[in-house]
């Protein structure tokens, strides 16, 4: 049986974040965006978790991941009343549509 | 001052320098103010004063005596050496006898002009002008410092021009006055270049001091040939000399006192009385030249008065020839029989002029009232055509003219005689002792005998004897010419005195011979003896008399003879021919000298205007070529660079630019990935490391 080593959990880690960032830089739609964004921060949380796993004397990880999980919420609530705003503004919320920077 | 501790002479020569300077200062500034009448008494008061102290002081010094007085004047320093320049005066015989003459003529024409010039135009400043003229004529005579000399030589010949134009409304005064000061202003040229040589060689303008210096010193051959030669020339144009004397028988436009004053008595005497006294800057060849000119400018400066008809013009040409005369003694070496012309001439020309302006006048007179009677009569009241008569109608006037005239001529018993005598006696000795061509100086001094006496006795019958003329001009009435008279004593006077100086009894006690009284006395010149009338070193030669005599009878009888058939108003004057023309002086010169500069001038003024101002006009058009050059490189090249400059920066800019689109995912996509790139390195970095 292998146990599951630090690495193991590191690459999750890394692999959700990528697939994140990936969200965040492709997706037309500004939901998306924000989904990518939830995406990148839970893969830090489960490299949070993976130490506190490892760590034999102090279990704070766990509770830093309760914390970085409220503080997502407040990014996302935060990023969707920006969306709704910006909806407000430019009746879209596809971003490569909201540009005041021009060519 | 230095010189003689006598101050009387001194004084007394003051005066006759200041009062005639007091009068000229005087006059001119208030002149205007004062009426033509006071004015001319005032001027004539003066110069009466001015004449005793001259007589004053004649008397008190005796012709045998010198005083010399030198006022400081000016210095400077040159070349490590102190100039001290001085005033110096000398009162001797030959100065005093000089002095008084021109004092005494001064003041004699003073007095005629009282009548002479009345209600005549600008008299204002004829008193003016004749004391500024008689000043710098006394300063000449009185000057023993050469740049005295030449101050007053030249101021002489200022003040003639000033006297001669005195009408200048008339365009031939004008001129006449023109030429006259232009012709001596060319002869200063050299008297000033004579002065400078002395000056260079001695040291000092002071004659005592060059006559030190000449006695003294040994001076090479050339250059006194050369100081002579200039001096010569410099005292050609005052004396009448050939060729600068055209300019004599022109000056005859000015008044006729004026010219008794100056073209007879004073102011050409200046010249030879200058030579006179300068007589030890003159060599041996410098004498024979002065010799050969004189004798053919008394033969051909008397020439033209043959057929003239203008009486003033006669006594011009006479003039000339007398001052020939005068020169040639000089050159015969006898300065003192040269001095005893200069004398006599003064007192009879003086008084031929005067006498001649006597008539004049009156024609004069008789044209002012014919025209205030509304006719205007054509006449010249100085040809003789329209004269004669006037014996009868003037006898005074008339019995001044045979003395002077004949004195002229050289009749015995006069003066002229006596000096002409002296003349003569000493060209037959110069020919004698110089052989050769010497002797066509007698020969022409007799020649100009016989025409003296021909032309002298053709204008005695032309204007005094015979009917008046004046009844076969046109509009003109007996009546006026019956209440024109002259016989006021201004006139009058002059002409007494005049004519009694004209006899022989001045000069000499023989009527024949110049001896005792004034002739013997020893005049005193550079503390030798110097004497006076007398032929200097010359034996009389009997044979000059006899000569003379002849000549003298037989121009008067030939001027009796041919002139009574040509007597007429309506005689024609010979236009252009060699006499009229004065032997065509003045076309000389303008061939010569006016032409070439007048034409000359023509031709730089074209250069000037196509040469110089060409060369200004290329620099101007290679300026604006360089201009626009500049222009082209300052275009091309210096803003070529900053658009160049602009170009690539814009080009740079554009071309970074993409990065920044607005678009914020790019903006993500580049911070994550350079963000890696990061990381990568420093996990490399802590790798090797």
């Amino acid at each position: 049986m292998y146990d599951i080593a630090l690495s193991h959990y590191l690459f999750i880690g890394a692999f959700l974040f990528i697939i994140g960032s990936l969200l965040v830089l492709t997706r037309r739609n500004g939901i998306f965006i924000l989904i990518g964004l939830e995406l990148m921060i839970n893969a830090a949380l489960i490299n949070f978790v993976a130490f506190s796993h490892f760590d034999q004397t102090k279990k704070g990880g766990e509770v830093a991941a309760l914390f970085i999980l409220v503080l997502a919420v407040c990014a996302s609530v935060v990023g969707l009343v920006i969306l709704m705003k910006v909806y407000k503004q430019f009746h879209t919320i596809y971003v490569d549509e909201v540009r005041q920077v021009k060519e | 001052m230095t010189g003689s501790e006598n101050i009387i002479p001194f004084v007394l020569v003051l005066a006759t320098v200041v009062l005639p300077l007091l009068s000229f200062i005087g006059l001119f500034i208030a002149g205007e103010s004062i009426h033509e009448n006071t004015r001319s008494m005032t001027a004539t008061t003066l110069m009466f004063f001015s004449l005793c102290a001259a007589i004053l002081a004649v008397m008190y010094c005796g012709v045998s005596s010198q005083y010399d007085y030198s006022l400081p004047w000016f210095k400077y320093l040159s070349n490590h050496q102190l100039t001290k320049h001085t005033l110096s005066f000398s009162v001797n015989g030959v100065s005093l006898i000089m002095l008084n003459i021109v004092v005494f003529i001064s003041f004699l024409v003073h007095l005629y002009s009282y009548e002479y010039m009345g209600h005549k135009k600008n008299h204002v400043m004829y008193y003016p002008y004749l004391g500024l003229f008689t000043f710098s004529m006394v300063m000449l005579v009185l000057s023993h410092n050469l740049l005295v000399t030449f101050i007053s030589w030249e101021l002489i010949g200022f003040s003639s021009y000033l006297l001669v134009g005195f009408w200048f409304n008339k365009e031939a005064a004008a001129q006449a006055a023109s030429k006259a000061f232009l012709i001596n202003r060319v002869a200063d040229v050299f008297f000033l270049l004579a002065l400078l040589l002395v000056f260079y060689k001695v040291g000092s303008f002071d004659l005592n001091v060059i006559r030190e210096f000449y006695i003294k010193q040994y001076l090479s051959g050339y250059f006194e040939f050369g100081v002579g030669m200039l001096l010569f020339i410099g005292c050609m144009a005052k004396t009448a000399q050939f060729p600068l004397n055209s300019w004599l028988p022109d000056a005859m436009e000015g008044p006729t006192p004026v010219s008794a004053l100056l073209h007879a008595a004073t102011m050409v005497a200046a010249g030879v009385y200058l030579l006179v006294k300068l007589d030890f800057l003159l060599t041996h060849d410098v004498r024979f030249v002065m010799a050969i000119v004189g004798s053919l400018t008394a033969f051909f400066g008397a020439l033209p008065a043959l057929t003239s008809f203008n009486s003033k013009k006669i006594l011009a040409y006479s003039t000339i020839s007398q001052l020939g005369y005068m020169i040639a003694a000089i050159g015969c070496s006898s300065p003192s029989a040269s001095f005893f012309h200069l004398v006599t001439h003064a007192f009879f020309k003086a008084g031929l002029f005067l006498s001649v302006g006597a008539v004049i006048h009156a024609l004069h007179n008789v044209h002012h009232k014919l025209a205030h009677e509304h006719r205007f009569v054509h006449m010249d009241p100085l040809d003789i055509r329209i004269m004669g008569g006037m014996g009868k109608k003037m006898p005074l006037v008339f019995t001044a003219y045979l003395i002077t005239a004949s004195s002229l001529i050289g009749i015995p018993f006069f003066s002229g005689f006596l000096s002409k005598e002296s003349i003569l006696n000493a060209m037959f000795t110069f020919a004698e002792y110089n052989h050769g061509i010497a002797w066509i100086v007698p020969v022409l001094g007799l020649a100009t005998v016989l025409v003296t006496a021909y032309y002298v006795t053709r204008q005695g019958i032309w204007i005094f004897m015979g009917e008046s003329r004046l009844k076969e001009l046109k509009y003109y009435s007996e009546h006026v010419w019956q209440k024109v008279k002259v016989n006021q004593p201004v006139i009058v006077i002059p002409l007494v005195l005049l004519s009694i100086s004209s006899f022989f009894f001045f000069f000499s006690y023989n009527p024949f011979h110049a001896h005792g009284w004034i002739s013997d006395r020893d005049l005193v010149m550079w503390g030798t003896t110097f004497r006076v009338f007398n032929s200097g070193f010359a034996e009389e030669h009997i044979i000059v008399m006899i000569l003379s005599l002849t000549f003298v009878s037989l121009g008067i009888l030939l001027a009796i003879g041919l002139t009574k058939k040509s007597i007429s108003v309506h005689a024609v004057e010979k236009k252009n021919n060699i006499l009229t023309r004065f032997y065509f002086i003045d076309g000389v010169i303008q061939g010569l000298v006016i032409m070439p500069l007048q034409k000359s001038s023509v031709a730089l003024a074209a250069f000037d205007r196509k040469g110089l101002d060409g060369i200004v006009h290329g620099i101007v058009y290679v300026t604006v070529v360089k201009a626009h050059i500049i222009a082209w490189f300052d275009r091309v090249f210096v803003d070529g660079v900053i658009s160049l400059l602009v170009y690539s920066t814009g080009k740079f800019g554009k071309a970074f630019r993409v990065i920044q689109r607005g678009n914020v995912q790019n903006y993500l996509f580049w911070v994550l990935a350079l963000m890696l790139l990061v990381a990568i390195w420093v996990l490399i970095k802590g790798v090797l490391f």
